[in-house]
């Protein structure tokens, strides 16, 4: 058995178009992956099957995570795996408090792991603590889920969410898309304080930008379906310089 | 358009002789006037406008009787579920019962027997049964003077603020056969005075019942009255009800209508904006299953100017039952400077079941505030899969949604101890809902 997250020839389509063309792709605990592309190389897309969003057909190959077969799990299931998704946009929910969804999610998560519930005044001194780092004002944990929050609040409310799931692979769908320089910053500050030897990221963008406070062990370029290269961390430099000309025209 | 034949009413000359105050002319002038107007109306029939979306199967075809004294004791008097209470009035089939009830004294609150008051002659609640509202299309309100028997009356003293909730539970028992309670509540608020009424209407889990209330509400200048309604009758019951208000200046009337029970519901609350300053809110929530009918109707009536009122209402419909709310707004030519807006969100969990949201607006004013809304929709798969991902099994996802959804309209209760009791009666629809 392999720990981490491991796909194995990944073939995905929407609606009869092969978006993902065999994705192979191994992200060892502790390590932080980037993946980069142009847009509608299937970034999004490979995000988005991890973590078991509907309206996809997975045709070939396969994911898993410590030893488990993601696929055949639910979302719910994969959530309990220690996967998480940052979503690239998150979703208003009137009526549910911040604080309410996420002790909902927290006692979710220990269910289904076999743990007790956690005690309601330990989970919001953990949630005050959290919420501190990213410099999220105690009233947004009271106002309904990412309702009215703005594009920059919605993301760290994403990083606030991944700090009090402590999931053991997270993965950032363009969580920099739409943030200006000090919000990006405060992201990825919440990223690197969560850097640990048994957490892996994933993370997913267009730009190098966010890649200079995440600094990612492995930069993968994702082009008309496949990978078309890795490398280090210079890779992402070397992009923001030549662009993905390169890979558009050759693919 | 030809009546539909009931044997409703066929007893009445028996029987109104031997009800209360029958040999007081003012009370028995108030049942000649309901059975006259029963007879005229029949049933509520389709093709009334006001009766379009509710037609009451069971009152039609069902042998119904009306409900004599209780044979059997009530299955329950947890009402609405309050936590605490002022007083708790209970009345068995329409009829005060003393001896269920639990009637502390409260400092300005008057708990009495409607029959008492009738056998009394007391002018007050004689004025309020008959304050001119008509019952034109509420052929059941008629039908319920008519059979004008018992209930309770509640009377605050000018001045005087009864807090904490006073519950009337309304509960119907099982009896061999179709039987129709009517439950007539009056309550009358002082000048300044404020009270919390909540009433409450259950019954037995499986049969046949109807239950006819009315309640007639009498507000003095500047009065407050929080009116919470909690309907959670039996899964085959039929529940008609009535309501009338006249708010007058500076009065506040704030009205709460939570309907999950019933097989056929329909609830009727009308208010009339009679003096300047006055300001009310009819909001509610309502859940129905099954071939569940549930009917919201409001009517309110500007009369007077510098009136404000505010309504919102949501409801979820499952399986093939339908949800109706139709919101009546009139203006009278002198209401300027009133504010009027209505809401009604539907949301659907079944390709089958149905929302039919009838607003109306007639505006004879040209300085106004009117606005009324509508939305009819399902979950969203989107919200779903967010809550999902974070570990959430679906079932419980959709629950949290669906507390979320009702919980925007429940919020707007003032009353604390009301909100959280409306809550949980709310989530524990929701709850069996998912374990069906």
């Amino acid at each position: 058995m392999t720990n981490g997250l491991v796909i194995n020839d990944l073939r995905v389509s929407v609606e009869d178009k092969e978006i993902l063309k065999g994705i192979n792709l191994t992200i060892e605990p502790g390590k932080v992956h980037a993946i980069m592309g142009p847009n509608g190389s299937g970034k999004s897309t490979l995000a988005h099957v991890i973590s078991g969003r509907p309206g996809y057909e997975v045709t070939g190959g396969s994911v898993t995570f410590d030893g488990h077969d993601v696929l055949e799990m639910e979302p719910e299931e994969r959530a309990a795996l220690g996967l998480f998704l940052a979503f690239q946009y998150p979703v208003e929910i009137p009526g549910v408090t911040n604080t309410t969804f996420l002790k909902t999610a927290v006692n979710a998560l220990r269910k289904a792991r076999g743990e007790k519930e956690m005690d309601p005044m330990a989970f919001l001194k953990m949630l005050r603590e959290k919420a501190k780092l990213l410099q999220l004002p105690d009233d947004m944990l009271k106002r309904p889920l990412n309702v009215g929050f703005s594009g920059g609040e919605k993301k760290r409310n994403e990083m606030l969410q991944m700090a009090v799931l402590a999931p053991k692979l997270a993965i950032l769908d363009e969580t920099d898309s739409g943030l200006d320089i000090d919000a990006i910053r405060i992201v990825a500050e919440g990223v690197n304080a969560q850097r640990s030897p048994n957490r892996s990221f994933l993370v997913i963008t267009h730009y190098q930008r966010l890649l200079d406070y995440i600094v990612p062990d492995v930069v993968h370029v994702l082009a008309y379906g496949r990978i078309v290269e890795t490398g280090g961390a210079d890779l992402a430099r070397r992009l923001e310089q030549t662009g993905y000309a390169d890979y558009t025209t050759a693919a | 358009m030809n009546l539909i034949q009931t044997p409703l009413l066929q007893d009445y000359a028996a029987t109104a002789a031997a009800l209360p105050g029958a040999g007081d002319p003012r009370v028995a002038g108030l049942r000649e006037a309901g059975a006259a107007d029963f007879r005229r109306q029949g049933l509520p029939h389709p093709k009334v406008e006001a009766w379009r979306y509710t037609r009451l199967k069971d009152l039609e075809t069902l042998p119904f009787g009306r409900a004599a004294a209780a044979e059997a004791a009530p299955a329950s008097l947890a009402g609405a579920g309050l936590a605490a209470v002022a007083a708790r009035v209970v009345l068995v089939d329409g009829r005060f019962a003393a001896d269920l009830s639990t009637l502390p004294a409260v400092p300005g609150l008057t708990v009495r027997s409607l029959k008492d008051c009738l056998e009394a002659g007391d002018a007050a609640v004689i004025a309020a049964l008959d304050k001119g509202v008509s019952f034109e299309q509420a052929p059941l309100a008629a039908l319920a003077s008519a059979y004008l028997e018992d209930g309770a009356v509640l009377a605050v003293e000018a001045g005087a603020a009864v807090e904490q909730p006073v519950e009337v539970v309304a509960v119907s028992t099982s009896a061999a056969g179709p039987r129709i309670a009517f439950p007539r509540l009056v309550v009358l608020v002082g000048e300044k005075a404020s009270l919390t009424l909540v009433e409450s209407y259950t019954g037995p889990a499986h049969g046949a019942y109807a239950v006819d209330a009315v309640t007639d509400i009498a507000l003095g200048e500047g009065a407050t009255l929080r009116h919470y309604v909690f309907q959670g009758e039996g899964a085959e019951a039929t529940h008609v009800s009535a309501g009338r208000c006249d708010v007058p200046a500076d009065a506040r009337y704030e009205g709460f209508i939570l309907q999950l029970g019933g097989k056929t519901t329909r609830r009727e609350m009308r208010l009339r904006m009679v003096g300047s300053g006055g300001d009310a809110r009819i909001n509610g929530a309502y859940a129905a299953k099954g071939d569940g009918i549930c009917d919201t109707t409001t009517e309110v009536q500007h009369i007077a100017a510098e009136t404000t009122t505010d309504q919102v209402f949501k409801g979820v419909l499952d399986n093939r039952a339908r949800g109706i709310y139709q919101g009546k707004v009139h203006v009278h030519r002198d209401a300027q400077r009133i504010v009027g807006n209505q809401l009604h969100n539907g949301l659907l969990l079944s390709r089958n079941a149905e929302v039919d949201c009838k607003p109306e607006l007639e505006i004879y004013a040209d300085d106004v505030k009117c606005s009324h809304g509508a939305t009819c929709g399902e979950l969203s798969d989107e919200q779903v899969f967010y809550l999902c991902s974070r570990g959430i099994d679906p079932a419980s996802a959709r629950a949290l949604l669906l507390h979320a959804f009702l919980a925007e309209a429940i919020d707007l209760i003032s009353d604390e101890g009301v909100r959280e009791a409306f809550s949980a009666r709310a989530d524990a629809w929701l709850a069996e809902r998912e374990t069906a």
